[in-house]
Protein backbone atom coordinates (compact mmCIF):
# COMPACT_ATOMS: atom_id res chain seq x y z
CA UNK A 1 0.00 0.00 0.00
CA UNK A 2 1.06 3.25 -0.53
CA UNK A 3 -0.35 6.78 -0.30
CA UNK A 4 -0.92 8.56 -3.62
CA UNK A 5 -0.07 12.34 -3.52
CA UNK A 6 -1.68 12.95 -6.58
CA UNK A 7 -5.39 11.97 -5.61
CA UNK A 8 -4.84 12.55 -2.17
CA UNK A 9 -5.92 8.47 -1.14
CA UNK A 10 -4.53 5.38 -0.46
CA UNK A 11 -3.37 3.06 -3.36
CA UNK A 12 -2.66 -0.28 -4.09
CA UNK A 13 -4.12 -1.23 -0.51
CA UNK A 14 -4.13 -5.27 -1.45
CA UNK A 15 -0.40 -5.50 -1.33
CA UNK A 16 1.56 -4.94 1.82
CA UNK A 17 -1.11 -4.04 4.32
CA UNK A 18 0.96 -5.42 7.17
CA UNK A 19 4.41 -3.82 6.23
CA UNK A 20 5.45 -1.31 9.02
CA UNK A 21 3.82 2.12 7.62
CA UNK A 22 4.58 4.43 11.08
CA UNK A 23 7.60 3.76 13.57
CA UNK A 24 7.01 5.41 17.01
CA UNK A 25 8.98 4.55 20.27
CA UNK A 26 5.73 2.32 21.15
CA UNK A 27 6.63 -0.24 18.26
CA UNK A 28 5.44 -0.49 14.66
CA UNK A 29 1.79 0.59 13.17
CA UNK A 30 1.15 -1.19 9.45
CA UNK A 31 -0.63 0.18 6.30
CA UNK A 32 -3.61 -1.24 6.86
CA UNK A 33 -4.04 0.53 10.33
CA UNK A 34 -2.65 3.75 8.71
CA UNK A 35 -5.35 3.73 6.62
CA UNK A 36 -7.95 3.27 9.33
CA UNK A 37 -6.85 5.42 11.64
CA UNK A 38 -6.95 8.32 8.64
CA UNK A 39 -11.06 7.55 8.14
CA UNK A 40 -11.53 7.58 11.89
CA UNK A 41 -10.09 10.70 12.26
CA UNK A 42 -11.60 12.28 9.37
CA UNK A 43 -15.17 11.47 10.30
CA UNK A 44 -14.23 12.84 13.94
CA UNK A 45 -12.73 15.92 11.83
CA UNK A 46 -16.25 16.49 9.86
CA UNK A 47 -18.29 16.26 13.34
CA UNK A 48 -15.46 18.66 14.45
CA UNK A 49 -16.17 21.40 11.91
CA UNK A 50 -13.25 20.67 9.71
CA UNK A 51 -14.18 21.65 6.45
CA UNK A 52 -12.69 22.04 2.78
CA UNK A 53 -10.47 24.76 2.59
CA UNK A 54 -10.59 26.43 5.85
CA UNK A 55 -7.50 25.89 7.98
CA UNK A 56 -7.02 23.70 10.84
CA UNK A 57 -4.18 23.80 13.50
CA UNK A 58 -2.51 20.89 13.93
CA UNK A 59 -0.17 20.60 17.39
CA UNK A 60 1.73 17.94 19.10
CA UNK A 61 5.82 16.45 18.41
CA UNK A 62 6.08 14.13 15.97
CA UNK A 63 3.19 11.68 17.03
CA UNK A 64 1.68 8.94 14.69
CA UNK A 65 -1.36 10.88 15.43
CA UNK A 66 0.02 14.16 13.86
CA UNK A 67 0.86 12.67 11.06
CA UNK A 68 -2.81 10.83 10.46
CA UNK A 69 -4.19 14.16 11.00
CA UNK A 70 -1.92 15.52 8.15
CA UNK A 71 -3.25 12.73 5.92
CA UNK A 72 -7.25 13.21 7.05
CA UNK A 73 -6.52 17.02 6.14
CA UNK A 74 -5.26 15.80 3.06
CA UNK A 75 -7.95 13.78 2.19
CA UNK A 76 -10.99 15.72 3.28
CA UNK A 77 -9.04 19.01 1.33
CA UNK A 78 -9.17 21.02 4.65
CA UNK A 79 -5.50 23.17 4.65
CA UNK A 80 -3.87 22.20 7.83
CA UNK A 81 -1.24 24.28 9.21
CA UNK A 82 1.41 22.25 11.46
CA UNK A 83 2.96 23.62 15.23
CA UNK A 84 5.17 21.90 16.59
CA UNK A 85 4.86 22.40 20.32
CA UNK A 86 8.23 23.76 20.92
CA UNK A 87 6.51 27.03 19.44
CA UNK A 88 5.17 29.20 22.22
CA UNK A 89 1.54 29.02 23.13
CA UNK A 90 1.12 32.89 22.93
CA UNK A 91 2.82 32.22 19.06
CA UNK A 92 -0.02 29.02 18.53
CA UNK A 93 -2.33 31.83 19.25
CA UNK A 94 -1.41 34.38 17.08
CA UNK A 95 -0.68 31.63 14.11
CA UNK A 96 -4.54 30.62 14.37
CA UNK A 97 -5.73 33.89 14.29
CA UNK A 98 -3.44 34.63 11.33
CA UNK A 99 -5.26 31.92 9.08
CA UNK A 100 -8.40 32.50 10.59
CA UNK A 101 -8.93 28.89 11.51
CA UNK A 102 -11.81 27.56 13.92
CA UNK A 103 -10.27 24.33 15.41
CA UNK A 104 -7.35 22.86 16.18
CA UNK A 105 -6.43 19.25 16.26
CA UNK A 106 -3.65 18.48 19.72
CA UNK A 107 -2.12 15.23 18.49
CA UNK A 108 -1.06 15.01 21.71
CA UNK A 109 -3.90 14.35 23.68
CA UNK A 110 -5.53 13.40 20.40
CA UNK A 111 -8.75 15.83 20.93
CA UNK A 112 -10.40 18.48 18.72
CA UNK A 113 -10.86 22.31 20.13
CA UNK A 114 -13.12 24.75 19.06
CA UNK A 115 -10.90 28.34 18.71
CA UNK A 116 -12.09 31.63 19.17
CA UNK A 117 -11.39 32.68 16.06
CA UNK A 118 -14.65 32.93 13.20
CA UNK A 119 -13.35 30.44 10.89
CA UNK A 120 -13.22 31.46 6.89
CA UNK A 121 -12.33 29.37 4.00
CA UNK A 122 -8.99 30.70 2.30
CA UNK A 123 -9.15 32.95 -0.93
CA UNK A 124 -6.82 30.33 -2.31
CA UNK A 125 -8.76 27.37 -2.96
CA UNK A 126 -7.12 23.67 -2.54
CA UNK A 127 -4.38 24.64 -0.36
CA UNK A 128 -2.75 21.41 1.29
CA UNK A 129 -0.81 22.73 3.96
CA UNK A 130 -0.01 26.42 5.38
CA UNK A 131 3.63 26.36 6.98
CA UNK A 132 4.71 29.53 8.93
CA UNK A 133 8.37 30.58 8.54
CA UNK A 134 10.18 33.29 10.91
CA UNK A 135 8.87 37.53 9.42
CA UNK A 136 10.47 40.36 9.94
CA UNK A 137 7.28 42.47 10.80
CA UNK A 138 8.01 40.60 14.01
CA UNK A 139 4.73 38.35 12.66
CA UNK A 140 5.29 35.12 11.34
CA UNK A 141 4.69 34.55 7.54
CA UNK A 142 2.08 31.77 6.44
CA UNK A 143 3.43 29.95 3.27
CA UNK A 144 0.74 28.42 1.52
CA UNK A 145 1.16 25.63 -0.57
CA UNK A 146 -1.34 24.27 -3.06
CA UNK A 147 -2.57 20.48 -3.76
CA UNK A 148 -0.58 20.48 -6.77
CA UNK A 149 2.70 20.97 -5.52
CA UNK A 150 2.62 18.48 -3.13
CA UNK A 151 1.89 16.23 -5.57
CA UNK A 152 4.92 17.25 -7.63
CA UNK A 153 7.66 16.84 -4.37
CA UNK A 154 6.26 13.39 -3.38
CA UNK A 155 6.13 12.17 -6.80
CA UNK A 156 9.82 13.35 -7.61
CA UNK A 157 10.91 11.51 -4.15
CA UNK A 158 9.29 8.79 -5.51
CA UNK A 159 10.31 8.29 -9.18
CA UNK A 160 13.60 9.94 -9.57
CA UNK A 161 15.32 9.04 -6.38
CA UNK A 162 16.03 5.02 -7.22
CA UNK A 163 15.52 4.34 -3.15
CA UNK A 164 14.40 1.16 -3.73
CA UNK A 165 11.98 -0.67 -2.21
CA UNK A 166 9.97 -0.15 1.18
CA UNK A 167 12.74 2.30 2.24
CA UNK A 168 12.11 3.33 5.51
CA UNK A 169 12.94 7.46 6.66
CA UNK A 170 14.51 8.65 9.86
CA UNK A 171 11.96 11.20 10.43
CA UNK A 172 13.00 14.00 13.16
CA UNK A 173 12.51 17.12 11.55
CA UNK A 174 9.59 18.55 13.27
CA UNK A 175 6.30 18.50 11.43
CA UNK A 176 6.12 22.69 11.64
CA UNK A 177 9.34 22.95 8.89
CA UNK A 178 8.14 21.70 6.05
CA UNK A 179 11.86 20.03 5.63
CA UNK A 180 9.92 17.10 7.12
CA UNK A 181 7.87 16.53 4.14
CA UNK A 182 10.87 15.08 3.07
CA UNK A 183 10.93 12.15 4.81
CA UNK A 184 7.12 11.47 5.88
CA UNK A 185 5.89 12.52 2.14
CA UNK A 186 8.65 9.92 1.15
CA UNK A 187 7.80 6.99 3.34
CA UNK A 188 4.54 7.48 2.73
CA UNK A 189 4.53 8.00 -1.35
CA UNK A 190 6.62 5.21 -1.95
CA UNK A 191 5.29 2.55 0.57
CA UNK A 192 7.66 2.59 2.86
CA UNK A 193 8.07 3.29 6.60
CA UNK A 194 8.33 6.48 8.67
CA UNK A 195 10.50 6.21 11.57
CA UNK A 196 8.99 9.47 13.71
CA UNK A 197 11.97 10.39 16.26
CA UNK A 198 10.99 12.32 19.00
CA UNK A 199 13.24 14.30 21.32
CA UNK A 200 12.90 12.08 23.91
CA UNK A 201 14.16 9.07 21.67
CA UNK A 202 17.13 10.99 20.17
CA UNK A 203 18.40 12.41 23.46
CA UNK A 204 18.62 8.84 25.10
CA UNK A 205 21.59 7.93 23.10
CA UNK A 206 21.74 4.15 24.32
CA UNK A 207 18.53 3.63 23.39
CA UNK A 208 18.70 6.01 19.90
CA UNK A 209 20.89 3.63 17.54
CA UNK A 210 18.77 0.63 18.27
CA UNK A 211 15.68 1.93 17.49
CA UNK A 212 16.64 3.27 14.13
CA UNK A 213 18.50 -0.25 13.34
CA UNK A 214 15.38 -2.02 14.57
CA UNK A 215 13.41 -0.08 12.15
CA UNK A 216 15.77 -0.57 9.36
CA UNK A 217 16.44 2.88 8.63
CA UNK A 218 18.00 3.64 4.99
CA UNK A 219 16.77 6.70 4.07
CA UNK A 220 17.60 9.96 6.24
CA UNK A 221 16.83 13.54 5.03
CA UNK A 222 18.79 16.21 7.85
CA UNK A 223 20.76 19.10 8.27
CA UNK A 224 24.42 18.20 8.70
CA UNK A 225 24.44 19.92 12.13
CA UNK A 226 21.99 17.64 13.46
CA UNK A 227 24.37 14.74 11.82
CA UNK A 228 27.23 16.20 13.18
CA UNK A 229 25.72 16.10 16.78
CA UNK A 230 25.36 11.92 16.17
CA UNK A 231 28.84 11.24 15.20
CA UNK A 232 30.15 12.05 18.87
CA UNK A 233 29.01 8.92 19.04
CA UNK A 234 31.41 6.56 18.14
CA UNK A 235 28.86 3.71 17.24
CA UNK A 236 27.11 5.94 14.63
CA UNK A 237 28.20 4.31 11.97
CA UNK A 238 27.32 1.03 8.97
CA UNK A 239 28.25 -1.28 11.65
CA UNK A 240 25.13 -0.15 13.25
CA UNK A 241 22.82 0.83 10.78
CA UNK A 242 23.64 -1.72 8.21
CA UNK A 243 20.50 -0.56 6.23
CA UNK A 244 21.52 2.57 5.65
CA UNK A 245 21.60 3.72 1.68
CA UNK A 246 20.79 7.59 1.60
CA UNK A 247 21.58 10.85 3.14
CA UNK A 248 19.93 13.57 1.98
CA UNK A 249 21.01 17.03 3.19
CA UNK A 250 19.46 20.55 3.04
CA UNK A 251 18.80 23.68 5.39
CA UNK A 252 22.41 24.34 5.44
CA UNK A 253 25.44 24.44 3.25
CA UNK A 254 26.99 20.46 2.93
CA UNK A 255 31.17 21.19 3.02
CA UNK A 256 33.64 18.06 1.66
CA UNK A 257 34.83 17.79 5.10
CA UNK A 258 31.07 16.78 6.22
CA UNK A 259 30.24 14.25 3.16
CA UNK A 260 33.78 12.59 3.76
CA UNK A 261 33.05 12.14 7.54
CA UNK A 262 29.56 10.77 6.83
CA UNK A 263 31.57 8.00 4.02
CA UNK A 264 34.13 7.37 7.21
CA UNK A 265 31.22 5.92 8.82
CA UNK A 266 28.85 4.64 6.18
CA UNK A 267 31.05 4.18 3.43
CA UNK A 268 28.68 2.82 1.13
CA UNK A 269 25.84 5.83 1.62
CA UNK A 270 24.73 7.61 -1.59
CA UNK A 271 25.05 11.03 -0.72
CA UNK A 272 22.53 13.93 -1.89
CA UNK A 273 22.20 17.34 -1.37
CA UNK A 274 18.90 19.55 -2.00
CA UNK A 275 18.11 23.04 -1.79
CA UNK A 276 14.60 24.96 -1.68
CA UNK A 277 13.01 27.36 0.04
CA UNK A 278 10.04 26.50 2.21
CA UNK A 279 7.98 29.00 -0.69
CA UNK A 280 8.58 26.10 -3.01
CA UNK A 281 7.80 23.33 -1.28
CA UNK A 282 10.60 21.71 0.59
CA UNK A 283 13.19 21.37 -2.27
CA UNK A 284 13.84 22.80 -5.84
CA UNK A 285 17.48 21.83 -6.65
CA UNK A 286 19.55 18.33 -5.53
CA UNK A 287 22.81 16.35 -6.84
CA UNK A 288 23.76 13.29 -6.08
CA UNK A 289 27.60 13.71 -4.62
CA UNK A 290 29.11 11.59 -7.37
CA UNK A 291 32.60 10.46 -7.79
CA UNK A 292 33.42 13.20 -9.69
CA UNK A 293 31.47 15.89 -7.35
CA UNK A 294 33.54 14.17 -4.64
CA UNK A 295 37.01 13.91 -6.27
CA UNK A 296 36.62 17.87 -7.11
CA UNK A 297 35.86 18.66 -3.73
CA UNK A 298 34.24 22.13 -4.31
CA UNK A 299 33.47 24.35 -0.77
CA UNK A 300 30.84 23.88 -0.18
CA UNK A 301 29.31 21.41 -2.44
CA UNK A 302 26.37 22.89 -5.16
CA UNK A 303 23.49 22.90 -4.15
CA UNK A 304 22.56 20.98 -7.41
CA UNK A 305 20.62 21.56 -10.59
CA UNK A 306 16.67 22.03 -11.15
CA UNK A 307 14.31 19.54 -10.59
CA UNK A 308 12.69 18.09 -13.78
CA UNK A 309 9.33 20.49 -12.69
CA UNK A 310 11.04 23.20 -11.73
CA UNK A 311 12.34 26.46 -13.33
CA UNK A 312 15.65 27.72 -11.75
CA UNK A 313 17.70 31.03 -13.01
CA UNK A 314 19.69 33.52 -11.50
CA UNK A 315 17.98 37.43 -11.65
CA UNK A 316 20.47 40.45 -10.52
CA UNK A 317 22.48 37.69 -8.40
CA UNK A 318 19.33 36.17 -6.75
CA UNK A 319 18.41 32.44 -7.12
CA UNK A 320 14.88 32.82 -8.98
CA UNK A 321 12.38 29.67 -9.09
CA UNK A 322 9.21 29.38 -11.39
CA UNK A 323 6.63 26.35 -11.57
CA UNK A 324 3.52 24.50 -10.15
CA UNK A 325 5.59 23.66 -6.76
CA UNK A 326 5.86 27.57 -5.99
CA UNK A 327 3.55 28.43 -3.11
CA UNK A 328 0.39 30.66 -3.52
CA UNK A 329 1.37 33.56 -2.10
CA UNK A 330 1.90 34.27 1.59
CA UNK A 331 -1.36 34.24 3.63
CA UNK A 332 -2.57 38.08 4.38
CA UNK A 333 0.45 39.54 2.99
CA UNK A 334 -0.42 40.99 -0.68
CA UNK A 335 2.40 43.59 0.19
CA UNK A 336 5.65 40.77 0.08
CA UNK A 337 3.30 38.49 -2.64
CA UNK A 338 3.91 41.74 -4.65
CA UNK A 339 7.51 42.61 -4.42
CA UNK A 340 8.24 38.24 -3.66
CA UNK A 341 6.35 36.67 -6.67
CA UNK A 342 6.66 37.15 -10.11
CA UNK A 343 5.29 35.30 -13.35
CA UNK A 344 7.43 33.35 -15.78
CA UNK A 345 6.17 31.47 -18.93
CA UNK A 346 2.75 31.39 -17.49
CA UNK A 347 3.72 29.82 -13.94
CA UNK A 348 4.00 31.14 -10.53
CA UNK A 349 7.69 32.55 -9.63
CA UNK A 350 9.75 33.25 -6.35
CA UNK A 351 12.53 35.43 -5.53
CA UNK A 352 14.56 33.01 -2.56
CA UNK A 353 16.65 36.39 -1.52
CA UNK A 354 19.45 33.17 -1.83
CA UNK A 355 22.89 34.86 -4.13
CA UNK A 356 23.75 32.28 -5.97
CA UNK A 357 25.92 31.72 -9.16
CA UNK A 358 25.10 28.70 -12.20
CA UNK A 359 27.82 27.29 -14.31
CA UNK A 360 27.14 25.96 -17.50
CA UNK A 361 25.91 22.85 -16.36
CA UNK A 362 23.12 24.58 -14.58
CA UNK A 363 24.84 23.74 -11.12
CA UNK A 364 23.90 25.93 -8.93
CA UNK A 365 26.16 27.18 -5.84
CA UNK A 366 24.40 28.95 -2.51
CA UNK A 367 26.56 32.51 -1.74
CA UNK A 368 24.74 33.97 0.87
CA UNK A 369 21.61 35.99 1.76
CA UNK A 370 20.69 39.29 0.18
CA UNK A 371 19.20 40.38 3.71
CA UNK A 372 18.77 39.67 7.23
CA UNK A 373 17.34 36.19 6.92
CA UNK A 374 19.98 33.84 8.80
CA UNK A 375 19.75 29.92 9.32
CA UNK A 376 21.43 28.74 12.37
CA UNK A 377 21.57 25.11 13.00
CA UNK A 378 19.72 24.53 9.75
CA UNK A 379 16.58 26.82 11.41
CA UNK A 380 15.78 29.87 8.96
CA UNK A 381 15.40 32.85 11.71
CA UNK A 382 14.62 36.68 10.44
CA UNK A 383 16.46 38.92 12.83
CA UNK A 384 14.42 41.49 12.53
CA UNK A 385 11.71 39.66 13.61
CA UNK A 386 13.62 38.97 16.72
CA UNK A 387 14.37 42.88 17.35
CA UNK A 388 10.77 43.53 17.13
CA UNK A 389 10.22 41.40 19.75
CA UNK A 390 13.15 42.76 21.88
CA UNK A 391 11.63 45.76 21.21
CA UNK A 392 8.95 45.01 23.95
CA UNK A 393 10.84 44.41 26.65
CA UNK A 394 10.08 46.70 29.58
CA UNK A 395 12.65 49.94 29.35
CA UNK A 396 13.77 49.27 26.33
CA UNK A 397 13.38 51.26 23.16
CA UNK A 398 14.48 49.08 19.90
CA UNK A 399 16.09 45.97 19.83
CA UNK A 400 18.94 44.45 17.37
CA UNK A 401 19.77 40.81 16.62
CA UNK A 402 23.24 40.26 15.92
CA UNK A 403 24.39 37.00 14.29
CA UNK A 404 27.88 35.71 15.70
CA UNK A 405 29.95 34.10 12.82
CA UNK A 406 33.46 32.66 13.21
CA UNK A 407 36.23 33.03 10.71
CA UNK A 408 35.55 30.20 8.79
CA UNK A 409 31.98 31.44 7.73
CA UNK A 410 29.68 28.94 10.71
CA UNK A 411 27.15 31.03 12.78
CA UNK A 412 27.10 30.36 16.09
CA UNK A 413 24.60 32.07 17.77
CA UNK A 414 22.84 34.86 18.24
CA UNK A 415 23.31 37.99 20.76
CA UNK A 416 20.75 40.24 21.20
CA UNK A 417 21.18 43.81 22.18
CA UNK A 418 18.44 46.42 23.47
CA UNK A 419 18.88 49.88 23.45
CA UNK A 420 17.52 51.61 26.94
CA UNK A 421 15.12 54.41 27.00
CA UNK A 422 17.15 57.18 29.06
CA UNK A 423 20.90 58.58 28.85
CA UNK A 424 24.01 56.33 29.68
CA UNK A 425 27.22 55.30 28.66
CA UNK A 426 28.00 54.10 25.37
CA UNK A 427 29.15 51.01 24.18
CA UNK A 428 27.51 47.31 25.29
CA UNK A 429 26.68 47.15 28.86
CA UNK A 430 25.70 44.61 31.15
CA UNK A 431 21.67 44.45 31.72
CA UNK A 432 19.66 46.40 34.39
CA UNK A 433 18.37 44.44 36.94
CA UNK A 434 14.68 45.23 35.48
CA UNK A 435 15.61 43.19 32.51
CA UNK A 436 16.48 40.46 35.00
CA UNK A 437 13.45 38.12 33.10
CA UNK A 438 14.26 38.76 29.67
CA UNK A 439 14.75 35.18 29.29
CA UNK A 440 11.55 34.24 30.03
CA UNK A 441 9.63 36.83 28.40
CA UNK A 442 11.38 36.25 25.01
CA UNK A 443 9.94 32.56 25.44
CA UNK A 444 6.81 33.67 25.49
CA UNK A 445 7.10 34.79 22.17
CA UNK A 446 9.47 33.21 19.89
CA UNK A 447 10.47 29.26 19.94
CA UNK A 448 13.69 28.61 21.71
CA UNK A 449 15.72 28.77 18.36
CA UNK A 450 14.92 32.17 18.21
CA UNK A 451 16.02 33.23 22.07
CA UNK A 452 19.03 34.85 21.92
CA UNK A 453 21.93 33.70 23.59
CA UNK A 454 22.95 36.47 25.43
CA UNK A 455 21.58 39.91 25.99
CA UNK A 456 23.20 43.28 26.59
CA UNK A 457 22.24 46.99 27.00
CA UNK A 458 23.52 50.36 25.11
CA UNK A 459 22.12 53.65 24.93
CA UNK A 460 21.76 54.40 21.18
CA UNK A 461 22.79 51.51 18.18
CA UNK A 462 25.53 52.60 15.61
CA UNK A 463 23.02 53.25 12.78
CA UNK A 464 23.34 52.28 8.78
CA UNK A 465 23.25 55.10 6.55
CA UNK A 466 19.28 54.04 6.15
CA UNK A 467 19.57 54.72 9.97
CA UNK A 468 18.96 51.02 10.95
CA UNK A 469 20.57 49.12 13.49
CA UNK A 470 23.73 48.62 11.99
CA UNK A 471 24.42 44.60 13.01
CA UNK A 472 27.86 44.75 11.15
CA UNK A 473 29.09 46.73 13.39
CA UNK A 474 27.45 45.95 16.23
CA UNK A 475 29.05 43.16 16.04
CA UNK A 476 32.62 44.32 15.60
CA UNK A 477 31.90 45.90 18.89
CA UNK A 478 30.63 42.79 20.75
CA UNK A 479 33.73 40.98 19.32
CA UNK A 480 35.75 44.04 20.25
CA UNK A 481 34.91 44.14 23.91
CA UNK A 482 33.90 40.60 25.25
CA UNK A 483 37.00 39.07 23.83
CA UNK A 484 39.82 39.30 26.45
CA UNK A 485 43.17 40.55 25.27
CA UNK A 486 45.38 37.89 23.97
CA UNK A 487 47.70 36.44 26.65
CA UNK A 488 50.82 34.31 26.95
CA UNK A 489 49.90 30.57 26.67
CA UNK A 490 51.26 28.74 29.82
CA UNK A 491 52.63 25.95 28.39
CA UNK B 1 50.33 21.19 34.17
CA UNK B 2 48.82 23.52 37.28
CA UNK B 3 44.90 23.19 37.27
CA UNK B 4 45.20 27.35 36.81
CA UNK B 5 46.86 26.21 33.08
CA UNK B 6 44.56 23.85 32.60
CA UNK B 7 41.63 26.35 33.10
CA UNK B 8 43.25 28.88 31.22
CA UNK B 9 44.43 26.47 28.42
CA UNK B 10 40.16 25.19 28.06
CA UNK B 11 39.05 28.74 28.36
CA UNK B 12 41.10 29.83 25.36
CA UNK B 13 39.33 26.87 23.66
CA UNK B 14 35.97 27.79 24.87
CA UNK B 15 36.78 31.52 23.51
CA UNK B 16 37.82 30.77 20.31
CA UNK B 17 34.09 28.60 19.55
CA UNK B 18 31.31 30.72 21.40
CA UNK B 19 33.51 34.20 20.58
CA UNK B 20 33.07 35.37 24.26
CA UNK B 21 35.27 35.56 26.99
CA UNK B 22 34.42 33.16 30.24
CA UNK B 23 35.74 32.50 33.35
CA UNK B 24 36.48 29.28 35.15
CA UNK B 25 32.68 29.18 36.77
CA UNK B 26 30.78 30.64 34.06
CA UNK B 27 27.68 28.78 33.00
CA UNK B 28 28.26 27.47 29.94
CA UNK B 29 25.22 25.55 28.65
CA UNK B 30 22.81 27.08 31.15
CA UNK B 31 23.82 30.32 30.52
CA UNK B 32 22.92 29.77 26.87
CA UNK B 33 26.55 30.18 25.50
CA UNK B 34 27.17 26.81 24.73
CA UNK B 35 24.32 25.03 22.61
CA UNK B 36 23.67 21.66 21.34
CA UNK B 37 25.83 22.16 18.30
CA UNK B 38 29.12 23.82 20.27
CA UNK B 39 28.97 21.70 22.22
CA UNK B 40 30.09 19.38 19.95
CA UNK B 41 32.64 21.78 18.71
CA UNK B 42 33.97 22.09 22.23
CA UNK B 43 33.67 18.14 23.32
CA UNK B 44 36.11 17.62 19.98
CA UNK B 45 38.30 20.27 20.20
CA UNK B 46 38.66 19.30 24.31
CA UNK B 47 39.24 15.59 22.23
CA UNK B 48 42.32 17.00 19.93
CA UNK B 49 43.72 19.08 22.91
CA UNK B 50 44.16 17.00 25.56
CA UNK B 51 42.99 13.12 23.94
CA UNK B 52 39.95 12.46 26.51
CA UNK B 53 37.09 11.87 24.91
CA UNK B 54 33.71 13.24 26.41
CA UNK B 55 30.95 10.11 26.29
CA UNK B 56 28.03 12.09 24.43
CA UNK B 57 25.31 11.06 27.43
CA UNK B 58 28.01 13.42 29.87
CA UNK B 59 28.19 16.07 27.70
CA UNK B 60 26.21 18.25 29.48
CA UNK B 61 27.04 17.10 33.19
CA UNK B 62 31.17 17.55 31.95
CA UNK B 63 30.59 21.02 29.96
CA UNK B 64 28.52 22.84 32.58
CA UNK B 65 31.69 25.54 32.77
CA UNK B 66 35.55 25.61 32.65
CA UNK B 67 36.43 24.20 35.44
CA UNK B 68 33.98 21.20 35.24
CA UNK B 69 35.50 20.45 31.60
CA UNK B 70 38.92 20.92 33.83
CA UNK B 71 38.30 18.35 36.61
CA UNK B 72 37.26 15.86 33.84
CA UNK B 73 40.30 16.43 31.87
CA UNK B 74 42.12 15.86 35.23
CA UNK B 75 40.38 13.14 36.02
CA UNK B 76 41.17 10.93 33.14
CA UNK B 77 44.76 11.69 34.14
CA UNK B 78 45.65 13.86 30.56
CA UNK B 79 46.39 16.87 32.00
Amino acid sequence: MRFDFDRFDFTHREAGAHHPAVIHAEGALDWAWLAQAVEDWETAARHNGVRPDEPVMLTGHKEPAFLVAMLGCLRLGAPFVPVDVINPPDRITRIAQIVSSGVLYDAQAQAFRALENIPAPLAEKGVAYIMFTSGSTGDPKGVQIGRESLGLFAGWIRDDLKLGESPAFVDQILFSFDYSLFNWTGALATGGSCILCTRETIADRAAFLPYLAKAKASVWATTPSFLRQQFLDPAFSQAHLPDMKVFVFGAESLTPRMAETVWERFPEVRIINSYGPTEATCSTTWVEIDPELRARAPLPFPIGRAKPYADVFIADEEISVAGDHVMRGYINRPDLNATRMFTRNGKRGYRTGDVGVMDEAGLVTFRGRRDDQIKLHGYRIELAEIDSVLATLPGVRAGAAIALKRPDGTLVRIVGVVELSGEGPSGLLPLPETLADWREILGRRLPHYMVPSELLASHGFPLTQTDKADRKRLEQLYLETSRRPKQESGT
Amino acid sequence: MSRAELETKISAIIEGIVLTSVEPDTLLVESGLVDSLSAVDVALAIEQEFGVKIPPSEIDVHLESVSSIAAFVEASGKA
